[in-house]
């Protein structure tokens, strides 16, 4: 089974009972789990039945749970930012980024970012928590942002480098006709002093293991959740065929209250085709229940052994 | 007589040395004008890679942005620039 999981799919179809359900059954298990969800109206700590808290919270031996707050990142960055800014800029007494945080968090990217910040974190400062971390995803097109992200990032890092690379390399010639003081000593003309280069640098690193990581079919593996019905089905297609375009796989399709909606037969199959080699099952509608967690273990067992296959 | 002529010599190659780097100059603050554009573009909608990538950047930036704030100021007299660094008229 993969260490990393990331469900997906239209919004209500059941993302968080059954990753959360799939959490449940690994810690009965006797495995340490970690999950975490990044859906902007999260509910995880409802499901658990938990008071919500900040971090990471470890809801019974072996299982922790957190709900990542993007705005939080987004936040991190413009006070890192606004410090760094006042270190390098010292005629800047008065600058304060955050002040301007309602009007940047909704600059498109910067949601993106906040993401994909929370998702590096789970990487690096979760991964020692766990065996398994699961990944309750946002809705279809925001994770289709977020998935496309670290590509887009590292294309437009790369040709970021060449200009800067040329810049630098026009300031040398420049300094050994004129000399080094021409341009003062706080601007940069090797590649390893200059601090932008170092910062794309660190970036693009960043950018790469997040791409890996979201695609690496070793290392993780995406499990599209959907119901019977005419919608999310469309919008299971849609996810496959963007996430084939970015050469993402979905490797697991779960297809959620099973035997309470219809679907044309035609488009069930043109899904199956478009799926290829992933991984159908199907869990069953238990009816009506006082709390989603009641058939928890059931759901998870049926989780589990399809990604034992 | 050879010192006299050294002397011409070296300031005739200080000349045309400093006339090469003003080409240089130009073209170094016009990559500097486009990359401060680019990596803050996207806060003013332009295409351009995703922005916080502009945010991180910015406080390495100073000299860049006042190139760009001064090309901003000289954007109407851009053929009197290159027309001066080529030495026409």
């Amino acid at each position: 089974m993969h260490r990393f999981l990331f469900f997906l799919g239209k919004g209500g179809v059941g993302k968080t009972t059954l990753s959360a359900s799939l959490a449940e059954y690994l810690a009965s298990e006797g495995k340490r789990v970690y999950i975490s969800s990044l859906d902007p109206a999260h509910n995880l700590y409802d499901y658990f039945q938990q008071p919500p808290a900040e971090g990471v919270t470890e809801v019974r031996k072996g299982l922790y749970i957190e709900e990542c707050s993007v705005e939080g990142h987004i936040r991190r960055l413009l006070e890192e930012t606004s410090r760094r800014m006042k270190d390098t800029y010292r005629y800047l007494t008065v600058l304060n980024l955050e002040g301007m945080f309602d009007l940047l968090k909704h600059t498109p990217g910067m949601e993106e970012y906040g993401f994909i910040s929370a998702i590096d974190e789970i990487y690096r400062r979760r991964s020692g928590l766990a065996e398994h971390l699961i990944v309750d995803m946002p809705p279809t097109g925001l994770s289709l942002r977020i998935f496309s992200m670290p590509l887009t990032t590292h294309r437009w890092i790369d040709s970021l480098v060449s200009l800067r690379r040329k810049i630098l390399s026009r300031r040398r010639e420049i300094t050994h006709i004129k000399g080094r003081s021409y341009f003062g000593d706080a601007v940069a003309v090797d590649d390893e002093d200059d601090p932008v280069l170092r910062e794309l640098s660190v970036e693009y690193r960043r950018a790469v293991e997040i791409e890996g990581l979201l695609k690496d079919r070793e290392l993780s593996a995406r499990v599209l959740v959907m119901n019977y019905d005419e919608l999310s089905l469309k919008e299971a297609m849609l996810i496959i065929k963007d996430l084939k375009a970015l050469h993402i796989s979905v490797d697991y399709i779960v297809c959620n209250k099973a035997g309470l909606g219809r679907v044309d037969e035609k488009n069930l199959d043109e899904l199956k085709d478009l799926s290829g080699d992933s991984i159908w099952v199907d869990i069953p509608y238990y009816g009506d229940v006082t709390t989603p967690r009641e058939y928890a273990l059931e759901i998870g067992e049926a989780l589990c052994s399809m990604m034992n296959q | 007589m050879l010192g006299r002529f050294n002397s011409i010599f070296s300031d005739l190659m200080k000349g045309f040395l400093s006339r090469g780097t003003d080409a240089i100059e130009a073209e170094l603050k016009e990559m500097e004008n486009a990359f401060a554009l680019i990596t803050t573009g996207a806060l003013s909608g332009m295409p351009a890679p995703p922005s916080y990538m502009g945010i991180k950047l910015l406080p390495y930036m100073e000299r860049e942005m006042r190139v760009m704030l001064s090309r901003c100021s000289t954007l109407d007299d851009q053929f009197a620039q290159w027309f001066s660094i080529l030495d026409f008229g």
